[in-house]
């Protein structure tokens, strides 16, 4: 045993080096098991003890205020060609901006005053001019903004005139928009009905029942001849609809309306493309839907004929368009007879702007700006990609973790960096920073304190990133 | 000699062997509560729970007020939870597009503020604030006239 130490030998001399030989006899194994594990626990109840991720939801609601219609819209039960029409005020929060008035004479309606949702009454009361004779009653619309608020009808009014206008040759029953209306001629007339011969009489025509808001374009008056008769050539109107009536009127004179018809689109000419305007980077085409439309020169649908338009896109990121959400790329879409649209989805890697464009032959197509934002952060890297530190000085360069979406793009993220247990004195790390344009900086950090083998880390969500290995001297 | 390297290994071996008992043990625990936490994430009654209010005066019109609904998340659990996000939508109960006749989410503006990370200790709550605003669309909204519009708070 000579030149050994023999602490743990029964040979060992007694005391204090015999207490030692006893020691692991007595509690050896089962003690420095349990402090083993002890340390152990204490180790995994470390990390345990670390925040975990969760989420919840709740819900409210939210009130939407009511515009409120005006009321008490009166006329008078019996009338001359010029009709007063009055009413209440819109009352409450939000406040009108103003007022516009309909003539209801049976199903057809028509504006009335001069008023339009363009051309609002500021007051409370209007006179209807050139009345065509027969019963009507009066609507007021309140308006605020993109929102409007309808009265409920007047009373009856009876509109009965000495002197009227009577259409003597009617318009076509149906016309091509933006081409000419059938020459359409009137005639002014007594109370009895028979033909006023007044020549040198100034009568003006206009859109009587106008279902889709159409205009009407075209000399809008014309003169009456020695017979009381007045002819209105080149008439047209730009919106297709059926259901458009055209009225004459001359003050003094219960206005005359013609037969309905209906305006029809003309030859296809451009394609009209709509969408949302934003999307997120995807590898599928996930981003819609968008509605590529054949119009006319006037925006009217056109269903005559099938359209096959070629889609494409200046991003330089990998790009795909589908005819169903995540579904298989195609190159065109078909816009088929009888329909007049089509739509698609679109899907791109690249974040930024770009511009969707379409090409069918004979037709115009304006390119469809759109916005691709990042994905979710699946990534998180740091930069510089090697940290150097002394103790109590903050880092420099600053520390820089770079968040990217799965497809490379510069993406948002809520970063926090601690440091490995090792090195307990970071400072600077208190609250996370937002990674603007994909960058999160942390400008601060700082130990204080010498360490040895220090490894940052980077956290977001379900995401981290180790820094390399460094001393803080 | 031999006796004493006899009893080193048998030492060596038990120590050896309640390490891995011990370890196992502390890996089990860990392993409890990382379950119990992913099933909070998934919902359960760990998951944090959010209260919102509407403000106490004021409606929703196009280009109208800008209303603020505050919300409080708290954290039910037992243990530290991590919140980083806080994000309201105008949609259903369960997160669903919502729309009525003439009108739907696109309609409304919603500003979910970011907020500074929190770690939530047990029954601790973080209180901030969304706002809603009506768009005015150039088209008719009337649609939107009268409606309650739900708000869905999601925490994460």
């Amino acid at each position: 045993m000579s030149g050994r130490r023999n602490t743990s030998s029964p040979e060992a001399p007694h005391g204090f080096r015999r207490g030692l030989v006893l020691f692991p006899r007595t509690f050896g194994p089962g003690v420095i098991a349990f402090v083993a594990m002890v340390v152990v626990a204490l180790v995994g109840a470390t990390a345990a003890s670390a925040y975990w991720p969760a989420s919840g939801t709740g819900s409210t609601t939210a009130a939407v205020a009511t515009l409120a219609p005006p009321t008490n819209v009166t006329v008078p039960a019996t009338s001359a060609s010029n009709v007063p029409v009055s009413w209440t005020e819109s009352m409450g929060t939000p406040a009108s901006a103003g007022y516009y008035v309909t003539r209801v004479t049976g199903a057809t309606s028509m504006l009335a005053c001069g008023s339009g949702p363009a051309a609002l009454i500021a007051g409370t009361g209007c006179t209807d001019t050139s009345v065509p004779e027969g019963t009507h009653q009066y609507v007021v619309t309140a308006v605020h903004l993109s929102w409007t608020a309808s009265s409920i009808a007047s009373g009856n009014v009876t509109v009965d005139n000495r002197d009227t206008i009577n259409f003597i040759v009617q318009p076509g029953a149906s016309v091509t928009a933006g081409s000419p209306v059938q020459s359409v001629t009137v005639e002014l007339r007594t109370a009895l009905g028979l033909k006023l011969l007044l020549a040198g009489a100034e009568v003006s025509i206009g859109i009587g029942n106008n279902p889709a808001g159409g205009s009407l374009s075209g000399t809008l008056t014309a003169t009456t001849n020695i017979w009381g008769e007045a002819t209105f050539a080149g008439l047209s109107l730009n919106k297709a609809d059926t259901g458009y009536t055209l009225i004459a009127s001359r003050p003094g004179y219960s206005g005359g309306v013609s037969t309905p018809f209906t305006v029809t689109a003309a030859a296809a000419t451009q394609l009209m493309v709509t969408g949302p305007a934003w999307g997120t980077a995807s590898a599928t085409a996930t981003f819609g839907p968008f509605t590529v439309q054949r119009q006319d020169a006037y925006g009217n649908p056109v269903t005559t004929g099938s359209t096959d338009v070629a889609l494409a896109s200046n991003s330089t990121g990998a790009k795909v368009f589908a005819l169903t959400t995540g579904g298989a790329t195609v190159a065109s879409v078909t816009i088929p007879a009888g329909a007049s649209s089509a739509s698609f989805y679109y899907g791109d890697t690249k974040a930024g702007s770009a511009s969707l464009i379409f090409n069918a032959t004979g037709l115009s197509a304006a390119p469809k700006p759109v916005t691709v934002s990042a994905a979710s952060a699946a990534s998180l890297v740091f930069s510089p990609t090697l940290i150097t530190a002394e103790k109590n000085k903050a880092i420099s360069p600053a520390v820089l973790v770079m968040a990217a979406d799965a497809f490379g793009n510069p993406a948002e993220a809520a970063v926090t960096i601690h440091s490995s247990s090792n090195c307990k004195n970071l400072k600077g790390n208190e609250t996370p920073a937002i990674a603007v344009g994909g960058t999160a900086t942390f400008s601060a950090l700082m130990f204080n304190g010498k360490a040895s083998a220090c490894i940052l880390t980077a956290t977001f969500a379900l995401l981290s990133a180790d820094s390399n290995t460094f001393e803080v001297p | 000699m031999s006796k004493v390297a006899g009893r080193k290994k048998r030492i060596i071996i038990t120590t050896a062997a309640m390490l891995v008992i011990g370890g196992g043990a502390a890996f089990a625990y860990w392993s409890a509560i990382g379950t119990d936490d992913n099933a909070a994430t998934a919902g359960s009654t760990a998951g944090f729970t959010v209260v919102s209010a509407a403000p106490s005066s004021g409606t929703l019109s196009p280009g109208g007020p800008v209303l603020e609904y505050t919300y409080t998340v708290t954290n039910p659990g037992t243990g530290v939870q991590n919140l980083t996000e806080v994000k309201a939508t105008v949609a259903g109960t369960d997160g669903t597009a919502w729309s009525v006749t003439g009108c739907s989410a696109t309609d409304f503006t919603v500003v979910s503020p970011a907020i500074t990370a929190t770690q939530l200790d047990a029954g601790e709550s973080f209180e901030g604030a969304v706002t809603v605003q009506m768009i005015n669309k150039n088209e008719n909204q009337d649609g939107c006239q009268g409606k309650t519009i739900p708000l869905h708070f999601v925490a994460r």
